[in-house]
C-alpha cells in the first residue's frame, strides 16, 4: 500500500504541468553550442536528454548530484567511498562517462568511481540516456553522462567561491575564476575536501571508523581565437584522492586507497562556411594504489594510460542537413600487480547523417571499431523526432551498442580470460514529450537486449573467470516533469519529479539482476521568495536485491534533503541544509549505511 | 541416550497439540544438540553469515538457526565452527570474532573478540582449553599465531606465535597437527602441538599449500594443493602426504599428482579416503600403493567444501556466490545421492554434533 501511495503521489505531482498553463520560466537551459562536437546538442531531440541544474553543482558529489536530481541508481559503498552508475538497470560498465567529448571510463575496470570525478567547474552536465556506442565507442550501452567546459571568447571575468563545512568534520572549498575576451578565454576550477566522514550508523553501536577521505581536483579550460577560421584549446582535469575504505556494520576495515587521475586535451577547430573540422589529441592517466593496512607501506598497484586522437569533419549543406563524418584512434595500456603490461590499439570511423524535413527530424549513424585484440561488430543508430505542433513531439530512436572487456577481465592475474568476446546490446526507446509555457513532460519506454555479458564467476581450479555468459533484458518507463510558477515578481516556485520503472531480467534464471532498484522517484520542489530559497529534494529508492536468486534484498527507503539559501547580497550568499532529514537508515550497498540527519553551512562568494 | 524428563514430555505432547510448526524432534538438550551444522561463509561485507541445521542424512534443514535464536546476524564471512563442552564456537572470520553459543538451544553466551586478529578454525584440546589458527595481518608473515582460549571464562587467556598461515588443526590423543596452507601467501609446513607439553615441538615440511588433514591409525595424512597456474613461484603439483606418527613424524609415503593438479578436501570414512579434483570426487584405501586411477563420483555442481563422516560424504556447492547454495549427502558404500537441500549463502565448514 505504501508503495502505491508513493507512485500515486508522485504521479500526481508530475501531471500537474499538464493541466497547468502558468509560469515562464524554464529550468532547462539549452542554448547554442561551441567547439565540443559530437557532445553537443543534438540536431534532433531523439533521446531522453537531462540537463543538471549547474547552479548548484559547486559543491556536490556526482552521486549526490545524480541521485538528487535523477532517478538513476548509484550503488556507493558507504559516503564518498567507490561509487558506480546504473542507468536503466544496467551494470556500471555500461554507462560512459564523457569528458569533453572523450570518454573517460577506467580500461581497467569499465567504470567511473563518481566519487572521485568531481563535477564543479563544468558549464554543463547532460545526462543522456540511450546506447550511444557510435558517438561514444564501447560502454556507452545505458546512456552516458556528459560534462563541458565550453569557450566563448567574450570580454567576461567572475569568480566564484564556495566553502562549505558540514557534520563529521567535513569541509570542502571550490574556487572557480573565468576570465576572457574576444581573444582569449581561460577558466581554473579548483576543488578541495577533506572529512573525517566517522559518521554513526544509525540504529547501531558502530560507527563510520575507517571512513576518512581527502581529495583535490584541479580543472583548467584555455581557448585561443586565432581568428574567425581558426581556434585552438587546451584542457585539463586533473583529480587525487586519498581515501580509507569504510568498515561495514560487521567488518572492521583498517585499508585505503589512492586514487591519482590526469586527463589532458588539446585541440583545433576549423571553421568555414559550411564547414567545420575538430581535431583532438587526448591523454588520459590514471592509478590506484591500495593498501591492506593503512599504516603500512605495502599497498598493490595498477595504472592505464589511453593516448587518443579524435578527427572530426562537419558539412551542413544548408540549416536543414548536415553530416559528420570521424574517426579516432586509441592506444591503450594498463599494468600493475595483477596484470602485466599489455597494450591494445582501438581505431574507429564513424559517419552521422542529419536532416530535418518539415516536422520530422532523423539521424542515420553508422560506426565500425577495429580493434588489435577484438572482432567487433557494427555498429548503429537510427534516430527520428517528429513535431506536431510547438505543444506535442514524439521521438524513438534504436541502437546497436557494444562493450569492450577490460584489462582486467582479460589479463587479471589469476583468472584474466584473454579470449574475451565484447559485449553486445541493442536498445530500442520511444517517447513523448509534451511542452507547455515552459512545462514539461517527458514519458520514455525502452528495452535493451544485451548478449554476451562479460560475468565473473567461480571456476574449479580455486580462482574467478570471466566468460561472456549472460544475457539480460532491461526494459522499462520514465516520467519527468518541470514545472515552474511565477506568482508575482517575489516568488517563484518551481518542482521536477522523475520517476523510473525497470526490469533488468536475467535470461537464464529470469529473476532480476542484483542491485537493480525496479522503482526509483525523486522530486525537488525549489520555492524563492524575495533573497531566500528553499530547496526540498526527495528520494524514494524501492527495494533492491543483493542475490541473484533475489532471496535477500534491502529495503526501500526514502530520504529527503532540505536546504535554504539566503542572498545577503550580489556578493554574498548562505546556505543551510539539512541532509536526511527524517535520520533514516539506508544503504546502497549491504552492511554500509549512510549518514543519518547531517547538516551543511555553505558561504558563497562571488565578483 | 538422553534423558527426557517427564515434565518436558508432557510440554512436548501439549505444545505437540497445539503447534503444527516444528516437526523436528526436540530433546531437553535442545533442538539444535544432534545434528550436523553448517557454516554459511556469506558473500563478501555483505554481513549475511548464517547458521544452518541438518540432521545426519540431510533429510531436512533449518536455516539462520542463530539469528532465530539470538535476533542478530551472525555477522561476515563465517569461516568455521568447533565445540567444547555443550557449546559452540563459530569463528567469524570477517568480523574478527568467535561468537559463543548453547549447542542445544544456539542462545549465544558471549562473543569473543579481545586477543583475536584474522581468526580461521577451532579445535578443542581438553576440557577447558581450546586452540584457534589466527592469521594477523595476511600479508604479514611473522604475525600468526594460535590464540589459546579457555573455554570455561570463554577468553582468550595466551598466544603462540606460528609460521606463515595456520588453518585447519586434526588431533589424536598426544598431539595437535596444524596445516599452514599460508594465508594470502603459500606455505609448506605442518606444525605439531604436543597436547602434553603443551607447545609446539615440531614442523613437518610437506607440499605446497597443505589444506586438508586426517588421521587414521598411527598416520597423519596430509593433502597438499600446490602452487596453482598463477602462482609468483611457478605451478607445482598436489601432493598426498602419509606421515608415521611414532615414528618421529617421518614421511612414510608419497603420493604425486600432475603438476596442473591441485587437489583439495581430504577427509576419511572408515578406511576410504575421499578427496576432490576438479570437481570429481577420489575414493582411496589407506592401503593403496598409488592415487586412484578413476574417480569415484562425478559433481554435477562445484564443491566448496566436502567432509565425510560416519558412512556420509557431505559435499556443500557455493552455486555462483549469489544466491544460497546446497548440502547435499551422498553414501560412502555406494555414491548415492540421499538428499540435497538449500543451505544459505557460501555454505563452507561442517561441524558434526551426533552422537
Amino acid at each position: 500500500m505504501n508503495k502505491f501511495w508513493i507512485i500515486f503521489t508522485l504521479l500526481i505531482i508530475s501531471l500537474l504541468p499538464a493541466f497547468s498553463q502558468t509560469g515562464d520560466k524554464s529550468y532547462y537551459v539549452l542554448d547554442s553550442v561551441e567547439l565540443t562536437g559530437l557532445s553537443s546538442k543534438p540536431l534532433l531531440k531523439a533521446y531522453h536528454h537531462f540537463e543538471l541544474p549547474d547552479s548548484i553543482t559547486g559543491n556536490l558529489s556526482l552521486p549526490r548530484l545524480l541521485t538528487q536530481n535523477t532517478t538513476i541508481f548509484v550503488k556507493e559503498y558507504g559516503k564518498a567511498m567507490l561509487a558506480s552508475i546504473s542507468l536503466r538497470g544496467t551494470g556500471a560498465s555500461h554507462t560512459q562517462i564523457v569528458w569533453n567529448g572523450i570518454p573517460v571510463n577506467s580500461i581497467l575496470t569499465g567504470q567511473t568511481d563518481l566519487n572521485t570525478f568531481s563535477p564543479a567547474g563544468f558549464d554543463r552536465i547532460i545526462l543522456k540516456k540511450g546506447g550511444s556506442s557510435v558517438s561514444y565507442g564501447s560502454g556507452a550501452i545505458g546512456g552516458v553522462v556528459v560534462f563541458e567546459d565550453r569557450i566563448r571568447f567574450y570580454k567576461t571575468f567572475h569568480l566564484i567561491n564556495q566553502t562549505k563545512i558540514g557534520s563529521f568534520n567535513t569541509g570542502l572549498n571550490n574556487f572557480k575564476i573565468v576570465k576572457a575576451n574576444h581573444k582569449w578565454y581561460g577558466k581554473l576550477n579548483l576543488q578541495w575536501q577533506k572529512s573525517k566522514n566517522n559518521y554513526p550508523y544509525p540504529g547501531y553501536q558502530v560507527s563510520n571508523e575507517n571512513g576518512a577521505y581527502q581529495g583535490l581536483d584541479y580543472a583548467t579550460t584555455i581557448g585561443y581565437h586565432i581568428n574567425n577560421q581558426h581556434r585552438i584549446y587546451f584542457k585539463s582535469k586533473l583529480s587525487y584522492w586519498n581515501r580509507e575504505t569504510s568498515r561495514t556494520l560487521y567488518m572492521p576495515q583498517n585499508a585505503k586507497l589512492l586514487t591519482g587521475n590526469q586527463r589532458l586535451l588539446t585541440g583545433w577547430l576549423f571553421q568555414h562556411r559550411h564547414l567545420s573540422a575538430q581535431t583532438d589529441l587526448a591523454y588520459l592517466y590514471e592509478n590506484f594504489d591500495y593498501y591492506p593496512q593503512k599504516n603500512n607501506n605495502a599497498f598493490s598497484h595498477s595504472q592505464s594510460r589511453i593516448y587518443l586522437i579524435k578527427n572530426l569533419l562537419t558539412w551542413s549543406f544548408d540549416k536543414s542537413k548536415k553530416i559528420m563524418v570521424g574517426n579516432e584512434w586509441q592506444h591503450q595500456q594498463a599494468t600493475g600487480d595483477h596484470i602485466n603490461r599489455h597494450t591494445r590499439q582501438n581505431y574507429a570511423v564513424f559517419g552521422i547523417w542529419s536532416q530535418q524535413i518539415s516536422h520530422l527530424t532523423y539521424q542515420l549513424k553508422l560506426r565500425q571499431d577495429i580493434n588489435s585484440g577484438q572482432r567487433l561488430p557494427v555498429t548503429g543508430a537510427v534516430a527520428a523526432s517528429y513535431k506536431f505542433n510547438p505543444h506535442h513531439s514524439i521521438r524513438v530512436n534504436v541502437s546497436k551498442n557494444y562493450r569492450l572487456p577490460t584489462f582486467n577481465d582479460l589479463y587479471w592475474t589469476p583468472g584474466g580470460n584473454p579470449d574475451l568476446k565484447p559485449e553486445d546490446s541493442y536498445g530500442f526507446e520511444a517517447g513523448y514529450d509534451l511542452q507547455w509555457n515552459h512545462s514539461q513532460l517527458q514519458l520514455t519506454a525502452f528495452y535493451i537486449n544485451s548478449q554476451n555479458l562479460i560475468k565473473w564467476t567461480p571456476g574449479n581450479n580455486g580462482f574467478w573467470q570471466p566468460n561472456n555468459i549472460e544475457q539480460a533484458i532491461y526494459k522499462g518507463l520514465e516520467l519527468n516533469t518541470s514545472k515552474s510558477f511565477n506568482i508575482n515578481s517575489k516568488l517563484n516556485i518551481e518542482n521536477k519529479t522523475g520517476i523510473a520503472y525497470r526490469q533488468a531480467v536475467n535470461l537464464k534464471n529470469k529473476k532480476q539482476l542484483p542491485f537493480t532498484p525496479q522503482l526509483t522517484g525523486q522530486n525537488t520542489l525549489r520555492i524563492m521568495i524575495n533573497k531566500f530559497a528553499v530547496i526540498y529534494h526527495y528520494r524514494y529508492q524501492g527495494k533492491i536485491y543483493t542475490t541473484t536468486s533475489n532471496t535477500k534484498f534491502l529495503p526501500a527507503y526514502h530520504l529527503h534533503n532540505v536546504s535554504l539559501t539566503y542572498n545577503y547580497n550580489r556578493h554574498f550568499k548562505f546556505e543551510i541544509g539539512i541532509n536526511n532529514l527524517a535520520n533514516a537508515y539506508y544503504e546502497n550497498v549491504p552492511t554500509r549505511p549512510q549518514p543519518g540527519r547531517n547538516y551543511e553551512f555553505l558561504i558563497n562568494f562571488k565578483i | 541416550m538422553k534423558k527426557i524428563n517427564l515434565l518436558f514430555l508432557f510440554s512436548f505432547i501439549v505444545i505437540g497439540f497445539t503447534s503444527c510448526e516444528k516437526d523436528t524432534v526436540t530433546t531437553d538438550n535442545g533442538e539444535y544438540f544432534e545434528g550436523v551444522f553448517v557454516v554459511n561463509e556469506g558473500q563478501f561485507m555483505h554481513g549475511n553469515a548464517s547458521l544452518s541445521f541438518t540432521d545426519k542424512n540431510v533429510s531436512t534443514i533449518e536455516n539462520e538457526i542463530f539469528k532465530k535464536a539470538n535476533g542478530i546476524v551472525l555477522g561476515d564471512q563465517a569461516q568455521s565452527i568447533g565445540f567444547n563442552n555443550d557449546k559452540a564456537y563459530i569463528v567469524v572470520t570477517g568480523s574478527n570474532k568467535i561468537e559463543v553459543a548453547d549447542v542445544g538451544t544456539m542462545q549465544r553466551n558471549v562473543t569473543i573478540t579481545s586477543g583475536l586478529n584474522y581468526p580461521r578454525y577451532f579445535e578443542t584440546i581438553s576440557e577447558n582449553t581450546a586452540l584457534v589458527t589466527c592469521w594477523g595481518d595476511p600479508n604479514d608473515a611473522t604475525d600468526d599465531y594460535l590464540a589459546v582460549i579457555n573455554t570455561t571464562s570463554d577468553e582468550v587467556t595466551g598466544n603462540i606465535p606460528v609460521a606463515l598461515g595456520p588453518e585447519k588443526m586434526v588431533k589424536n590423543n598426544d598431539y595437535l597437527f596444524i596445516a599452514h596452507q599460508g594465508a594470502y601467501s603459500t606455505n609448506n609446513k605442518v606444525s605439531v602441538f604436543d597436547l602434553i607439553l603443551k607447545q609446539i615441538t615440531h614442523s613437518i615440511t610437506v607440499g605446497d599449500r597443505p589444506n586438508s588433514m586426517v588421521i587414521k591409525d598411527n598416520y597423519l595424512w596430509v593433502l597438499c594443493g600446490g602452487e596453482p597456474s598463477w602462482s609468483a613461484t611457478g605451478e607445482t603439483a598436489g601432493q598426498l602426504f602419509k606421515i608415521d606418527i611414532n615414528n618421529n613424524f617421518t614421511i612414510a609415503a608419497t603420493y604425486d599428482f600432475d603438476t596442473t593438479e591441485h587437489p583439495k578436501f581430504l577427509s576419511i570414512d572408515g578406511d576410504k579416503l575421499f578427496y576432490n579434483l576438479n570437481d570429481k570426487v577420489y575414493q582411496m584405501d589407506t592401503n593403496a600403493a598409488t592415487l586412484p586411477a578413476t574417480e569415484w563420483l562425478t559433481l554435477n555442481g562445484s564443491a566448496y567444501n566436502m567432509e565425510a563422516n560416519d558412512g556420509i560424504l557431505y559435499i556443500t556447492d557455493a552455486i555462483d556466490y549469489q544466491q544460497e547454495g546446497k548440502i547435499s549427502a551422498y553414501d560412502t558404500s555406494n555414491a548415492q545421492l540421499l538428499n540435497t537441500k538449500t543451505a544459505g549463502l557460501i555454505p563452507g565448514d561442517i561441524g558434526f554434533h551426533l552422537e
